[in-house]
């Protein structure tokens, strides 16, 4: 608990420095202008600093918000989006666009097979994405496949990015590459909710964002994983290349890769994050999601320990793009399952994995071999956690299949967790 | 609405009254001796039971677990299979159509492709279930499933008709259906019923009966659209799914008088917003066979969410046409397909072919006319993953959407 609360501390502290420019160019929907996060004092950006450009169109703000959040959710006239709810639409592998409090929150930021037209498999792009006008980016991976569009949009939309401050600074140096800008002054906003050199599974961070209504906390882990099989439990090799959708090439033949060369220099490494999302205002409703998952049991057992003291968990969105499956299954998933204890869990990241080994829209098999994981491990109920699947491509952007109602009773349990770290 | 479309309107304030053919609620018990070996008798479950099925098909977080009431100001609906709906609206719990699609003994580890059956039916204890036509294929645990909740049926009184001989087939002479009768004996095609009140006040009730299925020679007047039943197919389903015997091969209909007689149902929550959602269960030529329903159809009162069939015997000869020709007239916002899936695995397809008929509904629309900006949203379902998924047919009828202002207007319920 120390170590916690004087990592809350130092973030802190640390916070003046981390949230610059651009706060006055903040566009018609988007753009973060959470106090919690805004300096007293903000040092005047460099004059050579690009700036934030004009906003998208109104027009295609609605529209983008529109898709991503139902037309039942988002004001036709202003562009704003019901708060009473907690909408979610999947973009592909762990990218997902959120409406919290009726902010938009992109959880990392990259398209499986990106066009410059939203008509291939994946059904939307860069542009709508951006127009969505984001307030905050949180980066789970600062890699390619789950940022390489952040940088980006976090510049045009006036987002704020959060993320350790390693990320923080791959992500401004891929801003300012993108600007073509090599002066010294901040092109980005970045939240570094763990601090520069924390090892993982330290402590559990956190960040109250007001304009979200919510209690960020993040979990530093690792996505490494063991190589041999775990010989306590029972064999299990999964194949993602196997049964694939022979259909699939045919419905959605490979069409032309987006041009504007956008993508991220984030040098390959193992550290992500696991968010949880705790909203206020006494709704008591969380939401865990993390965009890898490694072998913690042996690698990393602290990164356990950390998520079994998380508060309860509502509703789990989480990778099963393991890195052991020819040796462990989806063993590494489950065991995530195991030490979060949601009510719900939505795999995460299938549709990469299954195309990186060539097959598609697999999601069905993927889910019943982490059932079979879920078994090995001893998570014996098949209702704890409601498995929910999307298949893809045809759950991408389906936000009424992610919609949740914070207020309802349901999400309150007797046996739910206690909050052992205050966000204050 | 013309004076001769007026005429065809049945004024139910008296028919109401004569309606209800039989009104004896004659909950099962587990000693009655059922007539046809094989009919499984009791009322649900248990408590527990009814609170898990409600939760099976509405969502965990829409249910109390400790009295099953589901949340009033959502329409939530879970697609069952064929055209048969588990409906929560305004918290009432219904079903429209009773059927369940290859509801099978299957023998682990092998996996049932169809998540439900008959006994959740029971425990899901409905109040109400809606006949759209008479075939087996809608209606083979109606009877059965209403005679064990208590639920009352309805349908036109030739449906009636025919629940009261599966009723005494199943249970015995002296067990009496629950039905109550939305038209008359030989009301015509294009007879319709507005602001019925047998469901209120929680919702109000509008029906029209319309066309059965149909082949009829290609239409000339659009391009050409056919779709075969094995199109779009997944190859894989055999591997994924097991087989087995039929669950209760005995639950079935008579299937007649009406087995062909086709009834669709709108519905609108009470409220300034007139939120209305119907369904058809079959989808027939109109445009041909009954060109009567045109008119009808585009006087209807205003539909927020549409249900319908999209595959019939026309399917192979004018693809999707026919549902689009029901979309044109009746000009939903949201609209569902249905029947597809037992559409196409009765005849020997695989199935699981949603996209591909997504795409056939997406040109037909087209081809019949719609403009791109008056086309709905359509929500495809694709067989089996969307079954029971109540999150994809969520609807909060209060959203701004469903505003009626400058459009068509639903007058049901004022």
């Amino acid at each position: 608990m120390k170590n916690q609360h004087d990592n809350v501390r130092r973030l802190r502290r640390s916070l003046p420095g981390m949230a610059l420019v651009a706060a006055a160019a903040l566009v018609a929907c988007g753009g973060s202008n959470d106090a919690a996060i805004t300096p007293p004092v903000t040092p005047p950006p460099s004059p050579a600093a690009p700036v934030t450009p004009a906003a998208p169109a109104l027009s295609a703000q609605i529209a983008a918000r529109t898709h991503y959040f139902g037309l039942e959710n988002v004001d036709q006239k202003s562009g704003e989006i019901r708060k009473d709810l907690v909408v979610m639409s999947w973009l592909s592998n762990t990218t997902y666009a959120a409406a919290i409090n009726g902010k938009v929150v992109l959880l990392d930021a990259s398209l499986l097979r990106r066009q410059d037209l939203p008509e291939g498999r994946t059904p939307t792009t860069l542009e709508e994405m951006t127009a969505a006008m984001p307030s905050y980016i949180l980066v789970g991976k600062a890699a390619p496949g789950y940022t390489d569009l952040a940088a980006h949009i976090a510049f045009k939309a006036g987002a704020t990015l959060i993320g350790t401050q390693e990320q923080c600074d791959a992500m401004e140096t891929d801003a300012k590459r993108q600007q073509a800008y090599a002066g010294t002054a901040q092109v980005l906003k970045c939240s570094a909710i763990v601090p520069r050199g924390q090892p993982e599974g330290r402590s559990v961070s956190a960040l109250p964002l007001a304009d979200l209504g919510a209690c960020v906390r993040a979990i530093k882990q690792t996505d490494a994983s063991v190589a041999n099989a775990d010989p306590s439990l029972p064999p299990a090799a999964f194949d993602w290349s196997a049964d694939s959708d022979l259909r699939d090439i045919a419905f959605w033949p490979p069409g032309q890769s987006a041009t504007d060369g956008v993508g991220t220099s984030a040098a390959a490494n193992t550290t992500s994050l696991v968010y949880h999302l705790t909203l206020g205002g006494g709704r008591n409703f969380a939401i865990t999601w993390h965009d890898r998952s490694g072998s913690f049991k042996e690698l990393a057992p602290a990164v356990a320990a950390q998520l079994r003291t998380l508060p309860k968990t509502d509703v789990h969105i989480g990778s099963v793009d393991v890195g052991n499956p020819t040796v462990n299954g989806l063993r590494d998933a489950a065991y995530y399952l195991q030490a979060v204890d949601s009510k719900i869990f939505f795999l995460s990241g299938q549709d990469a994995a299954a195309q990186r080994a060539g097959a598609y829209n697999t999601s069905e098999l993927v889910k019943r071999e982490l059932q079979n994981a879920m078994a090995h491990i001893g998570m014996t109920d098949p209702a704890s956690p409601e498995l929910r699947v999307n298949f893809d491509p045809y759950d991408y952007i389906k936000p009424h299949y992610m919609t949740f109602d914070p207020a309802a009773p349901a999400w309150q349990r007797a046996s739910d967790r206690i909050s052992s770290t205050a966000c204050e | 609405m013309t004076k001769t479309e007026n005429a065809r309107i049945i004024h139910l304030a008296a028919f109401a009254r004569r309606a209800t053919v039989a009104a004896t609620v004659a909950l099962a018990g587990a000693s009655l001796q059922a007539q046809t070996t094989g009919i499984p008798t009791g009322g649900p479950t248990s408590l527990e039971a009814t609170v898990k099925a409600r939760q099976h098909f509405f969502g965990f977080e829409n249910v109390d677990a400790a009295t099953g009431a589901v949340r009033a100001d959502r329409l939530i609906m879970s697609w069952l299979t064929t055209t048969t709906f588990a409906v929560a609206a305004n918290g009432k719990i219904f079903m429209l159509d009773g059927y369940i699609n290859e509801d099978q003994v299957v023998a682990p580890p092998a996996r049932k492709r169809t998540p439900t059956g008959l006994q959740e039916l029971v425990d899901l204890k409905p109040e109400w279930i809606f006949i759209g036509h008479g075939h087996s294929d809608h209606t083979a645990y109606v009877a059965n499933v209403a005679y064990r909740t208590g639920a009352t049926m309805f349908g036109a009184a030739e449906h009636c008709t025919a629940m009261q001989t599966d009723t005494t087939r199943q249970f015995g002479a002296g067990a009496t259906a629950k039905c109550t009768a939305v038209l008359p004996a030989g009301a015509p095609i294009g007879a319709t019923a507005l602001d019925l009140p047998f469901l209120k006040p929680a919702l109000c009730l509008n029906v029209v009966r319309h066309l059965h299925g149909a082949a009829t020679p290609r239409d000339t007047s659009i391009p050409a659209n056919g779709i075969e039943f094995t199109a779009g197919e997944d190859p894989r389903e055999a591997k994924l799914w097991g087989t087995g015997p039929a669950a209760f091969p005995n639950v079935r209909s008579v299937g007649s008088p009406g087995g062909d007689l086709s009834v669709m149902y709108h519905f609108t929550f009470p409220g300034s917003r007139a939120f209305s959602f119907a369904s058809f269960d079959t989808v027939g030529p109109y445009k041909e066979l009954a060109p009567q329903l045109i008119p009808v159809l585009s006087a209807f009162p205003a539909t927020d969410v549409l249900i319908g069939a999209v595959s019939g015997a026309n399917s192979p000869t004018n693809g999707l046409r026919d549902p689009a020709i029901y979309i044109r007239d009746l000009q939903p916002r949201v609209f569902i397909p249905s029947h597809h899936d037992e559409s196409q695995r009765r005849r020997g397809a695989k199935g699981s072919a949603g996209e591909l008929w997504k795409r056939n509904l997406l040109t037909s629309m087209n081809h019949v006319g719609i403009d791109q900006a008056r086309q709905p949203e359509v929500r495809f379902l694709n067989d089996p993953y969307d079954y029971a998924r109540p999150s994809l047919l969520t609807f909060d009828p209060s959203s701004a959407r469903w505003d009626k202002t400058g459009g068509r207007a639903n007058p049901t319920c004022n």
